[in-house]
């Protein structure tokens, strides 16, 4: 066991991933000139070389369009826009032919992951988004949006060797700060975990019971976990025990485990950052009712949802 | 530059007449789809370009083919005329010509455009796996005027990567002609921009296409890098069948078909002493069979468009 930042902890599955199999590849903006912005893809060129990492012009159209046509000649590519908005400058290449099988055909493999980095609500709309409910809507993409270091690893791990097209978002905040003793820690060590040696995969559509408890079920994604076991904490307090859920991917859903967890808790409450309006919540909500429809009777109380007001950002116009 | 040898000039003849006849007989079979007003983009007088283009490829090497004259298809390496009929009547014979990526054809786009920054990703792929593969991509004036086809451009020009981008410059984008939607006369002027060598031709000259093709394509096997060609030619149909076409100008239309290419280049080869009266009459009937052949035995094939299977492989209940 080693204690690994998140970054680290990305940074080592797309080494791992691309020392396994040379047909993975890596391109988007400012890989190499700036490791990813973060350090995502630092020391991949030292080890690949050029043809197994590129940096693009600010071309997201291309980044996304180019990793279809090379999926279909044979790579497994991964095509990386800095951030999770810039995405929507190639929705047409994602949601109309990758979201919906490469254009016209349904029988070939199309193993592409396309990353981006969710900026959180102190940046601007365009880095700051989170666009995972327009994805959501398309019949091809799985959707991946971890919450810890060891999540991101075994999720990157397994969208690199998944056949179909993989979205992965990642939270900018996850990367520097964790729920920590009651709190978020604004610390890398709080951001960090105890990763094992030995290789792991962590399967699509598999939720975890990040804290159990037994008077509601939280379910979230990506950073918002750590808002929500920080509710958790202060609620115990008050007496409320709060079952924290960390889907980890949108699609898959794992609506199994939000069912066996609100039979046993009666109450469903789903947070995320995004808008609330089309948001992913109320797919989840609707999901876990027609798996479930008995819940309807059994709720303790209406089934709620927290999410970001349907308002832009503030633009910060900082230099 | 060198004439092409005989079997070329007859081969190129021999494609351009089953263009012909495919297309009419595809047309007609395919009217019950569209329903009795038509709909179809039909490429009436466009074949030129991607039949020479073809010509100078590999099984292996990628291509778009503009979305009016894909059924040229067959005449590129690795594909026939089988495969095409299957294709455009919706049976599965095993190669979906526009989707054979084996074959380099990677699927289009109806978001005109868009598929141009795919086909740049064959290219890279061929970089990366050191292939001889090229990769052509063709598409009309007014997809050219699109996002992703500067995009494409681009990062082709940046990576140094092995595509040739054509313009099949008909002169109309759907309605639009070309004059209103560009300030320049010589579409490939565009491609110094890039610093791509460029050249225009009269994609209705089938020699002249065919060495421009050859020229290009050698370069760009040869490591050369992107370039881009600019080939004229005209819309002899309308965008989509049933259109009015209230866009025309009176008399254009007869104006054109005094140039339309297949006549064009029969009355070249004959000039030329390739072609007899014979010859054209032989070729046009063993086309004639080839093509009748090909749509008796595509019924036999099962049809492609079946939801069970797009339901196996989407992730729609997930």
């Amino acid at each position: 066991m080693a204690t690994v930042s998140y970054i680290e902890a990305i940074n080592q599955a797309l080494k791992e991933e691309m020392r396994r199999d040379e047909r993975v590849v890596i391109w988007g903006e400012d890989l190499i000139s700036m490791n990813g912005v973060f350090g995502q893809t630092r020391g991949i060129f030292e080890e690949f070389g050029g043809d197994r990492i590129k940096d693009t012009p600010i071309c997201e159209q291309a980044i996304a369009g180019m990793a279809a046509g090379a999926a279909l000649r044979g790579l497994r590519p991964i095509g990386v826009f800095m951030n999770a908005g810039f995405s929507l400058c190639a929705f047409d290449g994602l949601f109309l032919k990758l979201g919906c099988s490469g254009g016209m055909r349904w029988t070939d493999n199309l193993p592409v992951v396309m990353y981006g980095v969710i900026s959180g609500l102190s940046d601007d709309n365009d880095h700051g988004m989170s666009p995972e409910a327009l994805y959501m809507h398309a019949p091809y993409l799985k959707i991946v949006m971890p919450s810890n270091a060891y999540d991101a690893k075994g999720l990157m791990k397994a969208a690199i060797r998944d056949d179909r097209p993989v979205i992965f978002w990642d939270h900018a905040w996850c990367f520097f700060m964790g729920y920590k003793d009651g709190k978020i820690e604004r610390t890398r060590e709080a951001a960090a975990q105890e990763i094992p040696d030995e290789e792991y995969l962590i399967p699509f559509g598999k939720a975890a019971i990040k804290r159990e408890g037994i008077d509601i079920t939280l379910v979230t994604y990506s950073f918002q976990v750590h808002n929500a076991l920080v509710a958790a904490y202060n609620l115990e307090k008050e007496g409320i025990s709060v079952e924290v859920i960390d889907l980890r991917t949108l699609v898959p859903l794992d609506v199994e485990t939000i069912v066996t967890s609100v039979r046993k808790t009666g109450r469903l409450l789903v947070l995320h950052e995004a808008m609330k309006r089309g948001g992913a919540a109320g797919e989840i909500l609707w999901r876990v009712l027609e798996e479930a429809p008995d819940l309807v009777k059994s709720f303790k109380s209406p089934p709620r949802r927290v999410a970001a007001k349907n308002l832009p950002m503030i633009p910060v116009l900082r230099l | 530059m060198e004439l092409p040898s005989k079997t070329i000039l007859l081969k190129l003849y021999r494609d351009l007449v089953a263009s012909r006849q495919v297309e009419a007989e595809l047309y007609a079979k395919q009217g019950y789809l569209a329903g009795s007003g038509g709909g179809a983009h039909r490429g009436v007088g466009e074949e030129v370009i991607p039949i020479a283009i073809c010509n100078n490829l590999t099984e292996t090497d990628s291509i778009h083919p503009n979305f009016r004259t894909f059924y040229c298809l067959f005449a590129k390496p690795g594909f026939t005329m089988y495969d095409v009929v299957a294709t455009c009547m919706f049976r599965d014979s095993g190669k979906f010509t526009l989707f054979a990526a084996e074959n380099g054809t990677l699927g289009s786009s109806s978001t005109l455009g868009e598929a141009s920054v795919r086909y740049v990703g064959a290219a890279v792929t061929a970089t990366i796996k050191h292939t001889k593969d090229i990769v052509v991509f063709i598409q009309g004036d007014g997809a050219s005027n699109r996002a992703p086809t500067h995009e494409a451009m681009a990062v082709a020009a940046a990576w140094n990567l092995p595509i040739i981008f054509v313009i099949q410059n008909n002169k109309y984008g759907m309605g639009t002609a070309v004059e209103k939607a560009y300030n320049i006369k010589d579409l490939s002027v565009r491609g110094a921009g890039y610093g791509f060598p460029h050249e225009t031709v009269d994609g209705n000259d089938m020699i002249a296409m065919y060495q421009v093709a050859k020229k290009h394509v050698e370069r760009c096997r040869a490591g050369g890098g992107p370039s881009l060609i600019a080939a004229d030619t005209w819309r002899l149909r309308p965008h989509y069948e049933g259109d009015p076409q209230i866009y025309r100008p009176k008399g254009e239309v007869e104006e054109w078909w005094k140039k339309e290419p297949l006549s064009r280049y029969q009355k070249e080869l004959m000039d030329l002493g390739v072609l007899t009266e014979k010859d054209i009459e032989r070729m046009e009937e063993e086309v004639k069979a080839e093509i009748e052949e090909a749509f008796q035995e595509i019924e036999k094939l099962p049809i492609v468009m079946n939801y069970e299977n797009i339901e196996k492989t989407a992730v729609a209940e997930l």
